[in-house]
C-alpha cells in the first residue's frame, strides 16, 4: 500500500463510484414509478401495484370499501386521464396519469441519447450470419466490436440518467427500478458485450474483469459502512485481525474484486505491525500476499497464470511453514490465501451470494467464459438466488444465455432500456431463435405485425415508440417516428400504414412543428396525411379568423368545395359591409400587390390556383366598389353586371347583388342612367336565376330585410313582390332611356 | 394533479376529450355540458364554457375530428343529438361560446350514445337509444355543418325494452383506416358489429360479440396501429371485462349477400325477451339476480342466426377478466395506440391491463378512488 488509509470511510468501496441506491426495509423489487401517485399496496387478484386516484386520501370519492358508479376515460397525452364517477354529489372530475410513464425532462434526454446511439448504428442495428459465399470474418469483428462500444455507451446512458434524478425525493422508486435495470444491464454487458471485441485480448479481459467487478458491487452496495465501522469499532481488547468478522470482510472484499479496499482494511488493522513483532514468517508470507494482490493482472490471462503460480506458491510455503502464531490467526490467514489461490471450497465459503461466488471463480480460479455454466452452477448450489429480486434471476438467465426470459423483467422496470436491450441484443445475434426447429415455422402468434414474427426486440421497439407518442413531450416524437423508421424487422409498408396512423395526432403548435409533418410525409409518401393535415390546419386557422391561410391549407388538402364557400362567404360579408374587407393580406392576394406587411414570396406561398378562382367573384365586387367609391357609375354597373352575369353565381348572392346594389343605386334612383345594353343584361339575369321559390335565396332576403336600415326601408317584405319590384323599375329604366 | 369541481349540479354521465387531448367535455344530467381546456402553464384543467345544451339528462358527448372545425355532439334522454361549434370571437365563459349547427330528433326513445365516425369516413355520427335502432347521420356537404342526412338506419332491437326494465346502449366505431367501415354496437346484453357493404353501401351484420350474461355498459374498438387484427373491449354488468380479438374471415372476404336481412330482428316483443332471459338462467349466484332486472335481446337475436351464418369476421374472445370483485365494470377505454386498456368498475378501481408479448392480457397496476 503506498498511502495510509486511516479511517473507515477510506477503507470502502467509493459508493458514490457505484450510485447504489437503497431503501431501508423496503425492496425495490416490482415497483413502479410512483412520482405523482402514491402506491398503496399490492392488487391481491392480479399482484399488480395499486396507486390512489390523489395524493391526498381525504380527496379520494369513495370512502374504503364504498362501491360507485366509476368511470374511466383514456387520453391521448398519457398524463392527463379522467376518473369520474356518475354519482349523486360526486360531480368532480379527477385527472390521472397512468402509472410508471416518465415525462421528466431527464429522461427526454435519456431517451433522446439512446435513440441516437441506436440510430448511429446503421447497418450493424441488423444481425447477419453469412451461411454462403466469402463470410467476412473480420466483418463480424467489426460488428461485434461496434455493438460492444454501443452497449456500453448505453450503460453509460443510463447511469447518467441515474444521476440526474437520484436527488429526486419523488423519485426514488423510480431510481430504485433504474438502478435494478442498470444491475441487469451490467451482467448483459459483462457476459455477452466484452470479449468478442476488435481489440486485444488484454483489453477484453481488463474490460471483462472491470465489468464484472462494477456488476457484482454495484447489484447490492455490499458491505456497508454501518458494518465495516462495527467491526473496526471493539469494545474489548481483542485486536480487529484476531476477529472472525475481520477476515470475512476482508474475504467479501476480495472476492468482489476490491482490492484496494480490502488491503485499506488489513492496513487499518495493523496486522503486519503485530505479524512484524510476533511472527516473521508470517509477515513476510502476508506481504507478499500484499504485493501480489496489489498487482493482480487485471489485463492479461498469461500474466494471471504466473500470478496464480504465485499466489499457490505462497500459500504452499504457508502451509508447510513453522510460525510463531497459531490457532485461528494462522488458519484466517491461510484460508484467505487460499481464497486468493482459487481453492473452490474457499471461495463458496466466504462468499454470501451466488453472484459473489460466482464473480470470485473469474477472478482467481480460471478467468474463462467457458467455464460459466459450471461456476454459476457451484454458486447456486451453496447460494440459491434471492427470488424475491427480479434481477437476480435475469442475471443467472443471461449467464444461460436465455436472454428472453430478462426483456419482460426490463419492460417492467423501463420500456425505453428494455427495448434499447432488446434491440442491441437481436443486432448481436444473441436472443434465442424464434423459429421452430422441426418446421422452421415461427413458434408465435403469426398475425401480429409487431410482434412474434419479427420479433421481441421490434415488439418492444414498436411499443417503446408508441409509448412515446402517448407522451405530451412533443420533442419526443421525431424519436418515436424515428425509431418506427430505422426498425430493421419491419416492411416498408408496414412502417408506413404505422406512421400514418400515428402523425396526424402530433401536438404540433409552431411552423416547425408542421414542417416537420409534412416532411415526414413527404419521405413516407402519404398523401393523404398530409391532406388530412392541411385540413387540420385550415380547420384551425379558419376558427381562428385568418381566413386565407385557412384557405390556402384547405386548398392544400383538396377541400374545394370549402374554399368556394369560404370564398363566398367573403363575398357576402363584403356585400353587406357595403365595401371591400378591411384584410390586408385579402386585398393584398385579389389586388396582387406586394406591400411592405404582405412580402411577394409571402403572398405567393399563400395563394394558390384553387383560390384565385374561387376568389374572382370577390375581386371583381372589390373593383366594383373601387369604382363606386370614386364616382365611375358606368364602370361600377359594368363591374356589377358581370357579377351578375357570372355563370356559376348562386341565386342567393344573386338577389343579395339585387337587392343591395342594383335595385338601391340604379333602379331605384332616376337620376342615375343605364343604357339600354345594361337594362336588357340585367333583365336577362334575373329572367335567368332569379328564384322566388328557391330556399336560400328566400332566407338571404329575410337576412336583408333584417339588415335594412329602419330610415331606409325601402325593399318589400315579400321576395316576390321585389322581384316584381325590380322588373317594374327595370321597365322604366328601359322606357327612359328609350325616350 | 388534483381533482378540480366540474360545478354539474346532477349526475356526470359522460366525459370526452378532443383529439389532441386538451380539451375534456362533460354533460350531466343537469342538461348542461361543459368544456375545459387544459392550460399549459398551470397544467390544470380551466373552465372553458357552460351551456344547458338539451331538455333532460345528457348521457352522452363526443368531440369530432380537428379537420371539421371544433364541433361536439351530444345525445340526451330528450331523444334529440345536437351538434355544436366553438365560435372563437365568444369570451369564455360567457355561455355563447358553442352555438347549436342542428337538432337531430328521429329517435322515438331517449338517447345513450353518438359517436362520431373516424375522420376518414367523413363528418358522420352514429347514435342509439332505447327505440333500438342505430341512426348514422352525414354532414354530406362539409362546407354547411348546419345539413345532416340521415344515410343508415338499422333496426337492431325489433322491440324496445320495457320502460321499467333497466337497459343501456353503447357503440363505438372501428377507427382504423385500413379497414371496412364497422361499428360495434351494444343494445342490452348483445354485442354487433356491423359492417357497410361497399357494393351497395349498406350496414349489414357481421359478426357478434358472444358470452355477455348482463348489460353491456361500455365498449371501446382499439386503435390498431402495428397490427393487423382489430381488438374490441367491453364492460359488463355480470363484473368482467372482455376482450376480443377480431380478424377477416379471409374464406369469406365479402359480404354474402344471405345476410342482407340481418340489420333488423325479428317480432318478438319486449316482455317476451325478458322473460326468456330468466328463464334461460338456471343459476342461482348473485350474477344471475342482478340480471333478472335486465331485458335481454338474446331471442330476437337469436332469430336472426340464419343471416349471421356467413358472417365476414372471425371473433375470438381473447380474455376475460372478473377482477372488479364482481361489480358492474362501467368504463373500458384504450389509450391512443391501443396498447393499454383502462376498465372502470364498481368496485371503485381503475385496472390498467397491457398485453404481454406472448398476447395474454395482464393488469399492469390499479388506480383505486377507494380511501385507504
Amino acid at each position: 500500500m503506498t498511502e495510509t488509509l486511516d479511517n473507515t470511510q477510506d477503507l470502502l468501496m467509493d459508493v458514490d463510484k457505484y450510485n447504489f441506491w437503497e431503501v431501508e426495509g423496503e425492496d425495490a423489487a416490482g415497483e413502479v414509478n410512483s412520482k405523482d401517485m402514491d402506491m398503496v399496496g399490492v392488487d391481491e387478484k392480479s399482484g399488480a401495484p395499486v396507486f390512489r386516484l390523489t395524493d391526498n386520501n381525504d380527496e379520494q370519492p369513495l370512502n374504503e370499501n364504498e362501491n360507485g358508479n366509476f368511470k374511466f376515460k383514456m387520453n391521448t397525452i398519457a398524463t392527463e386521464n379522467m376518473a369520474y364517477l356518475t354519482e349523486k354529489d360526486k360531480y368532480k372530475l379527477y385527472p390521472s396519469k397512468v402509472p410508471g410513464y416518465d415525462n421528466s425532462r431527464e429522461y427526454s434526454s435519456y431517451v433522446s441519447k439512446v435513440f441516437e446511439l441506436y440510430n448511429d448504428l446503421d447497418e450493424h442495428r441488423v444481425y447477419s450470419a453469412p451461411t454462403i459465399g466469402i463470410i467476412n470474418k473480420s466483418y463480424a469483428r467489426e460488428h461485434n466490436y461496434v455493438l460492444n462500444v454501443a452497449f456500453e455507451s448505453f450503460v453509460t446512458e443510463l447511469n447518467f440518467f441515474i444521476e440526474s434524478i437520484k436527488n429526486d425525493p419523488n423519485l426514488i422508486n423510480r431510481v430504485l427500478q433504474l438502478e435494478e435495470s442498470i444491475t441487469i444491464l451490467n451482467c448483459l454487458k459483462t457476459i455477452h458485450f466484452t470479449f468478442d471485441s476488435l481489440q486485444n485480448e488484454s483489453d477484453s479481459r481488463e474490460q471483462f474483469v472491470n465489468s464484472l467487478i462494477d456488476w457484482v458491487n454495484r447489484s447490492d452496495g455490499e458491505p456497508k459502512e454501518e458494518y465495516i465501522e462495527q467491526i473496526f469499532t471493539r469494545n474489548d481488547n481483542i485486536e480487529v485481525f484476531n476477529t472472525l468478522q475481520f477476515w470475512k470482510l476482508v474475504n467479501k472484499l476480495l472476492l468482489r474484486g476490491l482490492f484496494e479496499q480490502a488491503l485499506g482494511c488489513l492496513e487499518r488493522s495493523k496486522i503486519m505491525d503485530f505479524l512484524k513483532s510476533q511472527c516473521e514468517v508470517s509477515a513476510n508470507i502476508l506481504g507478499d500476499a500484499i504485493a501480489l494482490l496489489e498487482q493482480y493482472p487485471i489485463d492479461s490471462s498469461e500474466t494471471f497464470r504466473e500470478w496464480k503460480f504465485m499466489v499457490l506458491g505462497l500459500q504452499q510455503t504457508y502451509s508447510n511453514s513453522n510460525t510463531k502464531i497459531t490457532g485461528e490467526l494462522r488458519d484466517y490467514i491461510e484460508d484467505t490465501l487460499l481464497l486468493i489461490g482459487g481453492n473452490q471450497s474457499k471461495l463458496l465459503q466466504y462468499s454470501s451470494t451466488w453472484y459473489e461466488a460466482y464473480a470470485s471463480f473469474y477472478l482467481y480460479y480460471i478467468p474463462t467464459l467457458e467455464l460459466s455454466h459450471d461456476y454459476l452452477e457451484l454458486a447456486l448450489s451453496t447460494h440459491p438466488l434471492d427470488l424475491t429480486k427480479n434481477w437476480e434471476q435475469a442475471c443467472v438467465n443471461i449467464i444461460n444465455n436465455k436472454i428472453y426470459s430478462i426483456l419482460p423483467v426490463l419492460e417492467s422496470l423501463d420500456l425505453c432500456t428494455a427495448a434499447t436491450t432488446a434491440a442491441l441484443c437481436e443486432a448481436k445475434g444473441i436472443l434465442e431463435n424464434f423459429l421452430d426447429d422441426d418446421t422452421k415455422t415461427f413458434k408465435g402468434n403469426v398475425d401480429k405485425l409487431v410482434t412474434p414474427v419479427h420479433g421481441m426486440a421490434s415488439y418492444l421497439l414498436n411499443q417503446f415508440a408508441f409509448e412515446l407518442c402517448s407522451q405530451e413531450e412533443k420533442t419526443l416524437w421525431p424519436v418515436a417516428i424515428g425509431l418506427i423508421s430505422i426498425s430493421p424487422f419491419e416492411s416498408a409498408s408496414v412502417k408506413r400504414t404505422t406512421i400514418s396512423e400515428v402523425l396526424p395526432r402530433f401536438p404540433f403548435s409552431t411552423n416547425d412543428d408542421i414542417e416537420w409533418m409534412l416532411a415526414v410525409c413527404a419521405k413516407w409518401r402519404l398523401p393523404k396525411i398530409a391532406k388530412k393535415i392541411y385540413k387540420i390546419l385550415g380547420s384551425k386557422l379558419q376558427a381562428e379568423g385568418n381566413v386565407i391561410e385557412s384557405m390556402t391549407n384547405f386548398s392544400k388538402a383538396g377541400e374545394f368545395d370549402i374554399v368556394k364557400n369560404q370564398s363566398w362567404l367573403l363575398f357576402e360579408e363584403a356585400v353587406f359591409k357595403g365595401e371591400p374587407l378591411d384584410d390586408v393580406v385579402l386585398n393584398s392576394v385579389i389586388t396582387n400587390n406586394s406591400n411592405n406587411i404582405i412580402p411577394g414570396e409571402l403572398l405567393d406561398s399563400l395563394v394558390t390556383n384553387a383560390m384565385r378562382q374561387t376568389l374572382s367573384p370577390y375581386a371583381v365586387l372589390y373593383e366594383f366598389f373601387q369604382a363606386k367609391f370614386a364616382g365611375e357609375w358606368e364602370k361600377s354597373l359594368q363591374l356589377l353586371l358581370a357579377l351578375l352575369e357570372f355563370e356559376f353565381l348562386p341565386k342567393h348572392y344573386l338577389l343579395l347583388l339585387l337587392t343591395k346594389f342594383l335595385f338601391p343605386l340604379y333602379l331605384n334612383v332616376d337620376n342615375v342612367k343605364m343604357d339600354e345594353s345594361s337594362i336588357l343584361r340585367s333583365i336577362n339575369c334575373i329572367n335567368k336565376k332569379l328564384d322566388c321559390e328557391d330556399d336560400k335565396s328566400k332566407k338571404m332576403y329575410e337576412v336583408v330585410l333584417e339588415k335594412q336600415p329602419s330610415k331606409f326601408k325601402i325593399l318589400p317584405a315579400d321576395l316576390s313582390q321585389f322581384s316584381n319590384m325590380v322588373r317594374e323599375r327595370l321597365s322604366i329604366k328601359l322606357c327612359q332611356e328609350f325616350m | 394533479m388534483r381533482p378540480f369541481d366540474t360545478g354539474h349540479e346532477d349526475l356526470v354521465h359522460d366525459v370526452s376529450y378532443d383529439f389532441y387531448g386538451r380539451y375534456v367535455a362533460t354533460c350531466s344530467s343537469d342538461q348542461h355540458v361543459k368544456v375545459f381546456r387544459l392550460d399549459k402553464d398551470s397544467n390544470e384543467w380551466i373552465l372553458s364554457d357552460s351551456w344547458r345544451a338539451h331538455d333532460s339528462s345528457i348521457v352522452s358527448v363526443d368531440w369530432a375530428s380537428p379537420e371539421y372545425g371544433r364541433i361536439i355532439a351530444t345525445a340526451s334522454y330528450d331523444k334529440s343529438v345536437k351538434i355544436w361549434e366553438e365560435d372563437p370571437d365568444q369570451d369564455e365563459c360567457s355561455g355563447r361560446r358553442w352555438t347549436k349547427l342542428c337538432t337531430l330528433n328521429d329517435s322515438k326513445g331517449s338517447l345513450y350514445s353518438a359517436k362520431f365516425a373516424p375522420s376518414h369516413l367523413g363528418l358522420k355520427l352514429a347514435c342509439i337509444g332505447n327505440d333500438g335502432i342505430l341512426r348514422i347521420y352525414e354532414a354530406l356537404d362539409p362546407s354547411d355543418l348546419r345539413s345532416w342526412t340521415l344515410t343508415t338506419t338499422a333496426k337492431v332491437l325489433n322491440v324496445p325494452p320495457a320502460s321499467h326494465l333497466q337497459s343501456d346502449f353503447c357503440i363505438s366505431w372501428c377507427p382504423s383506416r385500413f379497414q371496412t367501415e364497422r361499428i360495434a354496437v351494444c343494445v342490452l346484453d348483445q354485442a354487433i358489429i356491423y359492417q357497410k357493404n361497399t357494393q351497395d353501401s349498406k350496414f349489414y351484420i357481421a359478426g357478434k360479440l358472444e358470452g355477455h350474461n348482463g348489460l353491456i355498459r361500455s365498449v371501446c374498438w382499439a386503435p390498431s396501429i402495428g397490427r393487423a387484427y382489430q381488438l374490441i373491449a367491453t364492460g359488463c354488468k355480470d363484473g368482467k371485462v372482455r376482450i376480443y380479438k377480431v380478424t377477416e374471415d379471409l374464406n369469406n372476404s365479402g359480404v354474402s349477400g344471405t345476410v342482407s336481412n340481418s340489420a333488423t330482428t325479428t317480432n318478438s316483443n319486449g316482455s317476451d325477451i325478458s322473460t326468456r332471459s330468466i328463464s334461460n338462467d338456471n343459476t342461482t349466484d348473485g350474477a344471475s339476480n342482478q340480471r333478472e332486472d335486465t331485458p335481454s335481446s338474446n331471442n330476437s337475436l337469436k332469430r336472426t342466426n340464419n343471416s349471421l351464418l356467413h358472417m365476414p369476421l372471425n371473433i375470438e374472445l381473447l380474455s376475460a377478466h372478473d377482477d372488479h370483485g364482481g361489480q358492474e365494470v362501467w368504463s373500458v377505454s384504450w389509450n391512443l395506440t391501443g396498447t393499454i386498456l383502462s376498465s372502470a368498475g364498481g368496485d371503485g378501481k381503475v385496472r390498467l391491463w397491457k398485453a404481454t408479448y406472448s398476447n395474454e392480457f395482464k393488469c399492469m397496476s390499479v388506480i383505486t378512488a377507494q380511501q385507504t
